[in-house]
């Protein structure tokens, strides 16, 4: 509630001020969270570092321009917004038929480039098995458990209804312990 | 098992690597950031709007809310407040108003208003009270108009005038009203007229001193005539046993009304002493104009006799008439203190009409005398203009050069010097 209160009076502050320090406190709390977002969609350090650039300032503009327009929370627009930066890439991809190895290991592909890292065995296995899942279980997962937003914010991001968000939550670690559990 | 694994969930944002961005690209970035979107925000703050409001509390309740629910709220309640303080501000800055002032039509729709409002919802003795407070406002408003004596005083003062008599009319209705309705409510009613009726007296008491032009006589006559009814009422009331009151009460407002009356008729009494005085300084001017202007004394002469013919007629019947005045006030007290309180106040009526004509004719010879003193002052400026042209203009255009030069003379040593 008070991260809440505390981002609508930052938003308060953009929207009738153009306060760009207030825009600067939005981004040290959302930066980490979009750049992972992104991360696991694009699984590419330097394209997420561009894509999470491009959504702060495409945010920002939004902000700007669209002062009419009521924004209910800042979280639910910065990931409407990365999404839809996502997908613009995956079409511009697409239509330069640049193929990213990302894309086309989307589901169920090992991406060594993401696994250099150290991490203990356990997290690693886990990672692998969320690659493995749907696209849309993917986001609810990380959503909700990397990124801490609540259902509510989830469901605004994906144009879903609450109801449906815990379905597919429910479902995703459900397909999650079949993983592991094959993976015994 | 789901437990475990939301937890290994939960750590992988723990774990420095490619899934967490690097933390010297996050300042970089940030600065970058920060030096773009500056460049965008225009050096000039923006101004309040009310929008900024809405948003405000948008932060602590749901837009929806705020926007069909608080909003159309706030600015009801703003109208509405904006509209009623607006109203009473102006209409209360309107109750000093005078006639012929801006404001005073404000008041006096206000006032009818009120009296509207009053015969729907209130009682006759309310509407009473409400007439002889209007009536009383009335009387201030005359005095008022007088002592600033502004452009059209005259003219005003007679417009609350009618007024004023419109309000006392009313109020004699509604207090007949009362009698035959409500008995038991006529000593309070009757209480607050006799009031409300000397302040009226006491209001307008020096407004022919400070205008004689204003002829209040009627309205003096019309606050007696009330005063003395509504006590009259009192008394029948008492008779008929539907009033309590005590003896000693009731004679008490008669007595009142007596006092009242001996002081309205000693009021009379100095004004027609006043009257004589003037009568007699006019006399005197006119032998002066007639052994001055020989030629012109005949219109002068003809003031002087119908004059005095005026005056001694009225001088008769004044002297007659405030004799007869003290004869009837002393019965009347005898009358109040023998417990004959009807008798007394037909008494009291009667007086109350002397007076009255003793005040009427008092009035016309002081107009009669004006005019006549109007006319003589008239013919000695005429005089006194021709005399000074044949010899004080020589006279002073000599003097005036003679001490031109030697100003002018000192004025030129004391630059030398």
């Amino acid at each position: 509630m008070k991260r809440k209160i505390n981002e609508k009076i930052l938003l308060y502050k953009i929207k009738t001020k153009k306060d760009p320090e207030a825009f600067g406190q939005l981004y040290d709390l959302y930066i980490e969270k979009i750049y992972r977002f992104i991360y696991f969609k694009v699984n590419s350090k330097e394209e997420s570092e561009d894509l999470t650039s491009a959504v702060f300032l495409k945010v920002w503009s939004y902000l700007i321009e669209h002062k009419e327009k009521e924004v209910d929370s800042f979280s639910g627009l910065v990931y409407k917004i990365a999404r839809n930066i996502v997908i613009d890439f995956y079409r511009s991809k697409a239509v330069h038929k640049e193929y990213p190895i990302d894309i086309l290991e989307e589901i169920g592909e090992d991406d060594h480039n993401l696994y250099k890292i150290e991490m203990n065995q356990e997290v690693e296995k886990i990672m692998k098995d969320i690659k493995k899942l749907k696209y849309e279980y993917q986001e609810v997962i990380t959503l909700k458990y990397v990124d801490d937003l609540e259902v509510s914010e989830i469901a605004e991001i994906l144009d879903r209804s609450q109801t449906n968000i815990r379905v597919i939550m429910h479902r995703a670690i459900k397909k999650l312990k079949s993983f592991q559990e094959n993976n015994k | 098992m789901s437990r475990e694994i939301i937890e290994k969930i939960k750590q992988m944002k723990n774990y420095n690597g490619q899934i967490n961005p690097d933390q010297v690209w996050i300042a970089k970035n940030r600065e970058q950031m920060m030096t773009q979107i500056k460049n965008t925000v225009p050096e000039i703050k923006p101004k309040f709007n009310f929008k900024m409001v809405w948003q405000a509390i948008g932060i602590f309740i749901p837009n929806k809310i705020v926007y069909n629910v608080v909003r159309p709220l706030v600015v009801f309640i703003l109208v509405g407040t904006l509209t009623t303080s607006g109203w009473i501000a102006s209409v209360s800055a309107t109750q000093n108003s005078l006639p012929g002032e801006l404001g005073y039509s404000v008041k006096r729709a206000t006032e009818k208003t009120q009296v509207v409002v009053a015969s729907i919802i209130s009682t006759e003795e309310v509407e009473a009270q409400i007439h002889m407070d209007l009536a009383s406002k009335r009387a201030k408003e005359i005095k008022q108009v007088v002592v600033e004596n502004k452009n059209n005083s005259i003219k005003n003062a007679q417009v609350a005038m009618v007024d004023l008599e419109k309000s006392i009319q009313t109020a004699e209705k509604k207090i007949k009203s009362v009698g035959e309705t409500k008995p038991e409510k006529v000593l309070e009613v009757s209480k607050n007229v006799t009031e409300k009726a000397k302040e009226i007296k006491e209001n307008l008491k020096n407004v022919e001193v400070q205008n004689n032009e204003i002829d209040t006589n009627k309205v003096q006559k019309i606050t007696n005539e009330i005063s003395i009814g509504a006590v009259e009422l009192v008394v029948k009331k008492k008779e008929e046993g539907k009033v309590i009151i005590s003896e000693e009460e009731v004679k008490k407002l008669v007595s009142d009304q007596i006092e009242s009356i001996s002081s309205d008729a000693n009021i009379v009494q100095q004004k027609a002493e006043i009257v004589a005085d003037q009568i007699v300084a006019v006399e005197s001017l006119q032998t002066t104009s007639t052994t001055e202007v020989a030629t012109s004394g005949l219109s002068m002469l003809e003031n002087t006799v119908s004059t005095k013919s005026l005056v001694e007629g009225t001088s008769k019947t004044v002297a007659d008439n405030i004799q007869q005045t003290e004869k009837s006030l002393t019965e009347a007290k005898t009358l109040v203190e023998n417990n004959h309180l009807l008798e007394a106040i037909q008494k009291v009526k009667e007086v109350t009409q002397v007076n009255q004509e003793i005040a009427q004719a008092v009035k016309e010879t002081q107009k009669a005398v004006i005019e006549v003193q109007s006319q003589i002052n008239q013919q000695n400026l005429i005089v006194n203009t021709t005399t000074n042209i044949g010899s004080t203009i020589p006279v002073s255009t000599t003097t005036n050069i003679g001490s031109t030069t030697s100003v002018s003379t000192t004025i030129k040593i004391e630059e030398k010097n």
